[in-house]
């Protein structure tokens, strides 16, 4: 101790305390932010004109799903605990998330010779191309980044299945091309009536599809992007029908459940209401969203498993062949392990050093080794319990044991004529015992507690040694922690 | 060390430490820092020969081996120039009686004459340089009595100073 000071021991103790919240005092209460981003809301057109040229019907419902996007998006971010992230948001974080461009330019790279195979009439191997760059294009985010460049890919693989003649997948791929890039034109009869009519069909095919919103945002796609950017929430939406038909659903995914939470559908007849059916859509969502802190809905539960690192000292209370009791201090290590509230299942291991004793009975001083197991019974709450113990331990020493209250044995040595009476015990030797003890454990914090142990071991099933040296009375002091 | 052997003496229990512990706390206080247990281990040499006229044997050298309240050794007589003595020139130390407390004890040697020697030293000094031993020896049969002073020359007891095969 010599040359350290009492404050330079004395800081970091109450650095510790200080740390550590102590058990009276009320947990924070964190509410989560909920990360919510916000999908282009998509109009579909009814009518395969639209491929040719935009009718003003359209113009008005693409005007009109700007207006309700940008008004969901001002209605979440009215909301507590709501982050929203708006589409050029999500772009941005995307590319801070990872490195996209090598990937995305492996895909312009299998389109380009997808297309070469095309116009060199072999279908088959650019649809092998197309296929590839469609999916590294996926991998790259493409479909949020730059949807146009992977509608292109779309429609051709769509002119690739259809000179295959596989019909049902041109058009899921023409569908695909349309709800990555609705407002798409294309110039009358340039690709001729067949391949015209396939993509009249695709739209129909989208419109009058049950879930418009599941074609257009696939679950496992805004899985993959939630977890890129940790969102918790999409919100998207897709206006379908024309006229007094006309309706917007707006839907929120969760990606923490992996699926859509609300769902709503509103006509577009009378836009009057925007602003409170948004209102009351984004409010029955909100009520349910919010994550409560998981401390106020129920407190943290109690640790079950703790390690103690402990100072011991122990004294063997039978040693006939020692006048003075032997005794010496020992470094216990112990993991307990709390099963149910009243049971404790307990391992320790221990160094101990028996000291030569004032009358030098005993010639030298021996270490031990010692592991232990058991079980134990215990009550308390988390600040004090009171545990009874009981197991098996084995004691293993590795140095021989010579004790005698023979004086000419002690100064002589053991092969003197004129020592006449001395015990050994032979090593390396196992000892095996049961160990009983009693312990109080006192926890001023979650984080820590203090620990104080008595008990006796009896090396009862081991004869080499019993009757000479036994019944060690030990006590520990430690210090421990849960895992 | 002396200090550990102090903290290890200090925390020791057992039978007959109540007594021994108060009285060893003043031997610590007058002795220095030499463990209470221990504190007559060593080699001991008189500076002078002990005996008279009839029975002058030499400068006894005491090699004592210490342990709680018992003690046992060998005491060998030396000539003027070192040397052990021609005839009877060793002997066992048997103990009698140790008392920590005033720091006495009281022992018996049989010469290979047969004569016995009462030896009953106690110990002086506030450190290993400044020990000494002083007391008197006595023949056992009253016919000789001397002063005696030895100084320990070494508190540890080589091997060959705890043999002794009297003749």
């Amino acid at each position: 101790m010599k040359g350290i000071p009492l404050t330079a021991l004395a800081a970091p103790i109450l650095a510790l305390l200080a740390a550590t919240p102590a058990l009276a005092a009320p947990p924070e209460l964190t509410w989560k932010v909920l990360q919510v981003g916000v999908l282009p809301i998509v109009h579909v057109s009814v009518t395969g004109e639209d491929l040719f040229s935009e009718r003003p019907e359209t113009a008005r419902l693409r005007a009109t799903a700007a207006r309700w996007h940008k008004g969901l998006e001002q209605v979440l971010e009215g909301r507590d605990q709501v982050k929203v992230s708006v589409l050029a948001e999500l772009k941005a974080r995307l590319k801070r998330a990872g490195d996209f461009v090598r990937t995305a330019e492996l895909a312009e790279e299998r389109y380009a010779m997808g297309l070469e195979r095309w116009r060199a009439l072999n279908a088959a191997e650019a649809l092998t191309q197309l296929d590839r760059a469609r999916q590294l294009h996926l991998e790259a985010f493409t479909d949020i980044l730059d949807p146009r460049t992977l509608a292109d890919v779309d429609l051709h693989r769509a002119l690739t299945l259809l000179d295959l003649d596989q019909q049902a997948q041109a058009y899921l791929a023409f569908a695909q091309m349309l709800v990555r890039d609705p407002a798409r034109r294309f110039e009358r009869g340039y690709y001729g009536a067949p391949i015209e009519t396939a993509m009249v069909n695709a739209r129909r095919e989208i419109t009058e599809a049950p879930d418009p919103i599941a074609l257009l945002w696939p679950t496992e796609r805004l899985l993959a992007l939630g977890r890129r950017l940790a969102l918790d929430v999409f919100a998207v939406g897709v206006i379908t029908g024309e006229g007094a038909s006309a309706a917007i659903t707006i839907a929120f995914f969760d990606v923490r459940i992996g699926g859509f939470a609300l769902r709503e559908r509103f006509p577009l007849s009378d836009e009057a209401f925007l602003g409170d059916d948004l209102d009351r859509l984004v409010s029955a969502w909100h009520t349910c969203a919010l994550e409560a802190p998981q401390t106020f809905v129920r407190p943290r539960g109690a640790s079950r498993w703790f390690v103690e690192f402990g100072y011991t000292h122990f004294a063997w209370i039978q040693h006939r062949r020692t006048r003075d009791i032997l005794h010496g201090p020992a470094f216990q290590l112990g993991v307990t392990y709390l099963p149910t509230p009243g049971l404790e299942v307990w391992a320790k291991t221990s160094q101990r050093v028996t000291l030569t004793d004032g009358q030098g009975d005993l010639l030298d001083v021996f270490t031990t080794s010692h592991l232990g197991l058991g079980v134990g019974l215990t009550v308390g709450d988390e600040v004090w319990r009171f545990s009874v113990r009981s197991g098996l331990e084995v004691a293993l020493s590795l140095a021989g044991i010579a004790m005698t209250t023979d004086v000419d044995c002690k100064f002589f040595g053991p092969e003197s004529d004129r020592c006449r009476t001395i015990f050994r015990a032979d090593s390396p030797a196992v000892w095996l015992g049961l160990d009983f003890s009693m312990s109080v454990r006192v926890a001023p914090s979650r984080s820590w507690h203090l620990g104080l142990t008595a008990g006796a071991t009896s090396y009862a099933l081991s004869e080499s040694i019993v009757g000479e040296l036994n019944f060690p009375l030990y006590g520990t002091f430690g210090f421990g922690l849960p895992f | 060390m002396a200090m550990g052997r102090v903290a290890a003496y200090v925390l020791t229990f057992g039978r007959g430490v109540p007594s021994v512990l108060p009285s060893s706390l003043v031997i610590l206080l007058s002795v220095g820092c030499q463990d209470p247990n221990r504190m007559f281990t060593g080699v001991w040499q008189a500076e002078s020969p002990v005996g008279s006229e009839d029975w002058a044997l030499g400068r006894p050298e005491l090699s004592i081996g210490h342990f709680g309240t018992e003690l046992t050794g060998v005491v060998r007589f030396l000539d003027d120039s070192g040397f052990p003595t021609l005839a009877c020139d060793c002997a066992f130390i048997e103990h009698q009686r140790l008392d920590l407390g005033t720091a006495t004890f009281l022992a018996l040697t049989e010469q290979c004459d047969g004569s016995r020697w009462i030896w009953n030293l106690t110990l002086s000094g506030e450190d290993d340089d400044s020990s000494y031993l002083t007391g008197t020896v006595t023949q056992a049969d009253g016919t000789n009595f001397v002063e005696f002073e030895a100084r320990l020359i070494d508190r540890f007891v080589p091997d060959d100073r705890r043999e002794c095969e009297p003749e």
